[in-house]
């Protein structure tokens, strides 16, 4: 009585480093006063820094989460509500934000929005809208390991890496991208399009206006889809924003008669800006209607709670609340960000220069026993079980080059913070003397 | 028809919404994405599916694998046990959400177990037989059979005998069993409902591993809107599995921590439930009694939301076009919107 081939084989990437670092942690989680020996999380790019602006929030409005909308009970309106249209209150609230977090200057229209249950479910609904199974999406390297996942499990399609190295700090040059597709056809797979992530994830850097007119180029040539993960739109906290949204809406009349309008979608998510990942807010936004009527019908499988709906409207709707969340989000990221490449600089670690993310790409090529992957892993382990660190490893995250890592800094306090650096100071010294 | 007894209880215990002024634990459950679920979610989601059981069956919290509502979970196990082209059997009439939540995006097919009226819509064996070697002579590989139980449309719990039959035949046919149990809190008299999971327990879990049951709230609690689901597998593999699917699906934290609360309270979970068995079943008369005074008969139901009436002496001719005029007849006429027997695939 066996199983599906989904259900056997590995493409739930389970076995990856990046998830068996986390094992290694919830085995011996630090905790500064009942484990102040244990592992530091910072695998995991979470934002804890701002849940106080997020909580005073709630305090001053019980009405959102009590189920009343002006003292009186909506409870029953919201728990019959199940139309995979999404509440048109949080749509609304919604495109508000996404716009607030690029300036104001681009403007979204909320019917071309469709909610899913977390950002997981958004990029696993577009392929199965863009993307027949053997068919191929193309993705810079380094990626987000989740994607080998959420791209490819159930939807049979695959992934080819447009190589991108630390000789240009890692952008994408119109070399790569060729090689890339043509990678695929000897492959024999049909490559349906190209999926960014700006700003990246795992490297903590915006586009920039090249980078974007590259590609734009290249899905144009090529007759294929791009689609932009957006979803650390809201951690750049230095002001060089470009996402793939802000450019395509600037020129956007000149661009709506373009061939490659209707190719360009993006996801985003309130995991990341607003530290949600539990309450599983996604969304998938598309020029194409087909695509948006299609990703609305599978959004069946995947619908945001209303209940959550609800409250999130109410929170997001309030304009002056969201630019000051923004702004103030902004600031604590950049603070720690700065307080991590500082710390790291003085034992002599180099981060890629960053300007976003929950993270810093983190350079210790100097510190492997050999340019290989072979000592990346254990370098990786070293960091795990004798310094205390959960961090990911560049391999985790199909880099090209070893010696790369992943380091998370806004999941913890800045105490916590500080601890992670003296233990990485203690390693390097030890490291230097042997 | 009872969402008093929730409004009440929400009033009365406000820490289930993250209201009080503390907010204590708002930060916890915004960051908790496990796709373990809530352990205080699915105990108590295991404690109420005893409760609807009366206790006859038992589950265990580390089987419950969460999904965002019903068709997740069905579509989440075809994409565990079959691949695609190959089929589920599944009693007619059935759902029609089946057709898309089963087959779209996994590839796999619906074929029919045939039931009529001749013997009030059961399940027989032959019926079974005649599906499957229908599949085979197609060349399609039957993966496991899905059965409703209450069933949707038929408002009727599925006889002991019967669902002992049906695990005989995919024991014997060595496939999958799927018991979408989400009428199982509207039967009108607890008695009259036998889960699988209690047949699965008096045989001390004998063949068990074939079988899974889909559960959620949008039909017993009425909240369709908050897109609670669950899978429980009796496969170790299966339920891992379906863990780590249930990442495109997981519960939204804020409403686990709502229903966590909630179901957790058996005193008011064994009210709720007897409550609003009592108004369903006033409604089911109610309904019943009322077509009947119209010369209207249905078929003899005991649970669910819904009562499959019998038009066929007011068509014509017993067709499908037929039934269609009269469908609009009473849609455009007498301004009812009901759903025709051949959108639920009856033959």
């Amino acid at each position: 009585m066996a199983l599906s081939r989904k259900a056997t084989c590995n493409s739930h990437g389970q076995d990856s480093s990046y998830f068996l670092g986390w094992e290694e942690y919830e085995k011996n989680p630090y905790d500064a006063v009942l484990n102040p020996k244990g592992i530091i999380q910072m695998g995991l790019a979470e934002n804890q820094l701002s849940f106080d602006l997020l909580e005073s929030w709630l305090s001053e409005n019980p009405d959102a989460a009590g189920f009343k909308r002006n003292g009186e009970s909506i409870f029953r309106e919201l728990a019959l509500f199940q139309d995979y249209h999404g509440l048109p209150a949080f749509k609304n609230a919604m495109v508000n934000f996404m716009s607030e977090i690029r300036g104001n200057k681009v403007n979204f229209d909320p019917n071309k929005l469709v909610l899913t249950a977390g950002a997981t479910s958004a990029n696993e609904t577009l392929m199965f809208c863009l993307a027949e199974p053997g068919d191929a999406f193309l993705l810079p390297t380094p990626y987000y390991p989740g994607f080998d996942r959420d791209l490819k499990w159930r939807t049979g399609v695959e992934i080819v890496p447009i190589q991108c190295t630390s000789s240009n700090g890692f952008r994408i040059t119109a070399p790569a991208l060729e090689d890339a597709y043509e990678l695929a056809q000897k492959r024999n797979l049909k490559v349906k399009g190209v999926l960014v992530t700006n700003p990246s994830n795992p490297l903590g850097i915006t586009l920039t206006r090249q980078e974007l007119n590259l590609l734009v180029k290249f899905i144009d040539k090529k007759g294929i889809h791009l689609i932009s993960d957006e979803i650390y739109s809201g951690t750049v906290f230095n002001s060089r924003i470009l996402s793939a949204s802000w450019k395509f809406s600037r020129t956007e009349n000149m661009l709506m008669i373009k061939s490659y309008w209707n190719r360009v979608h993006i996801e985003y998510s309130l995991s990341k800006d607003l530290g949600l990942p539990g309450f599983r807010v996604g969304c998938i936004y598309s020029n194409d209607p087909v695509v948006v009527a299609a990703a609305t019908k599978m959004s069946s499988f995947g619908l945001v709670s209303s209940q959550t709906q609800y409250l999130l409207s109410a929170m997001l709707s309030n304009k002056k609340f969201a630019r000051s969340y923004i702004v103030e989000n902004q600031k604590r990221l950049r603070t720690v960000h700065a307080m991590l490449v500082r710390g790291l600089k003085s034992t002599g670690i180099s981060c890629l220069e960053s300007n976003a993310g929950l993270f810093c790409w983190v350079d210790m090529r100097h510190l492997l026993s050999s340019n290989t992957f072979e000592a990346e892993m254990d370098l990786w382990k070293k960091i795990v079980y004798e310094v205390g660190l959960n961090i990911s490893p560049g391999s985790s995250c199909h880099c090209d080059e070893p010696g790369w890592f992943r380091v998370c800094f806004a999941n913890m306090s800045e105490e916590t913070l500080e601890l992670a650096i003296q233990r990485i100071k203690l390693f390097v010294n030890r490291h230097h003397c042997n | 028809v009872s969402f008093d007894l929730l409004e009440e209880y929400l009033e009365k215990h406000s820490e289930a919404t993250n209201c009080d002024s503390r907010n204590s634990g708002f930060r916890e459950n915004a960051l908790f994405q496990d796709y373990h679920g809530l352990l205080s979610f699915r105990k108590a989601m295991a404690s109420f599916m005893e409760q609807i059981r009366g206790g006859r069956a038992t589950f265990d919290p580390e089987r419950v694998v969460i999904t965002a509502g019903a068709p997740p979970a069905n579509e989440l196990l075809t994409f565990i046990l079959a691949n695609p082209g190959d089929a589920l059997l599944i009693p007619t009439p059935y759902y029609p959400g089946f057709d898309r939540d089963l087959r779209w995006r996994t590839g796999v097919n619906i074929v029919p177990i045939h039931c009529d009226s001749s013997n009030n819509f059961e399940i027989t064996p032959q019926a079974l037989e005649a599906a499957y070697n229908e599949a085979e002579s197609k060349n399609i590989k039957v993966k496991g059979v899905l059965i409703t139980n209450p069933s949707n449309p038929l408002g009727a719990t599925i006889k002991r005998a019967i669902l002992e039959q049906i695990l005989e035949f995919v024991t014997r046919k060595n496939i999958h069993l799927i018991s979408d149990e989400i009428y199982s809190g509207s039967s009108f008299s607890p008695e009259e409902f036998v889960s699988i999971a209690e047949i699965l327990e008096a045989q001390d879990y004998k063949n068990s591993e074939r079988v899974h049951i889909v559960y959620s709230l949008s039909k017993d609690l009425g909240l369709p809107g908050f897109r609670v689901g669950t899978i429980y597998s009796y496969n170790d593999k299966v339920v891992t599995t379906a863990r780590r699917m249930s990442s495109f699906t997981l519960i939204s934290s804020q409403t686990q921590h709502l229903l966590a609360s909630m179901l957790s309270d058996k005193e008011f979970t064994k009210e709720y439930i007897n409550i609003n068995r009592s108004r369903l079943r006033k409604r089911y008369e109610m309904i019943v009694d009322g077509l009947k005074e119209a010369g209207i008969e249905c078929l003899k139901g005991n649970a669910g939301l819904f009562c499959w009436m019998n038009l066929k002496p007011l068509l014509e001719k017993p067709t499908k076009e037929h039934e269609v005029e009269l469908w609009k007849l009473i849609m455009y006429e007498v301004k009812l919107n009901i759903s025709p027997g051949s959108s639920c695939h009856c033959s």
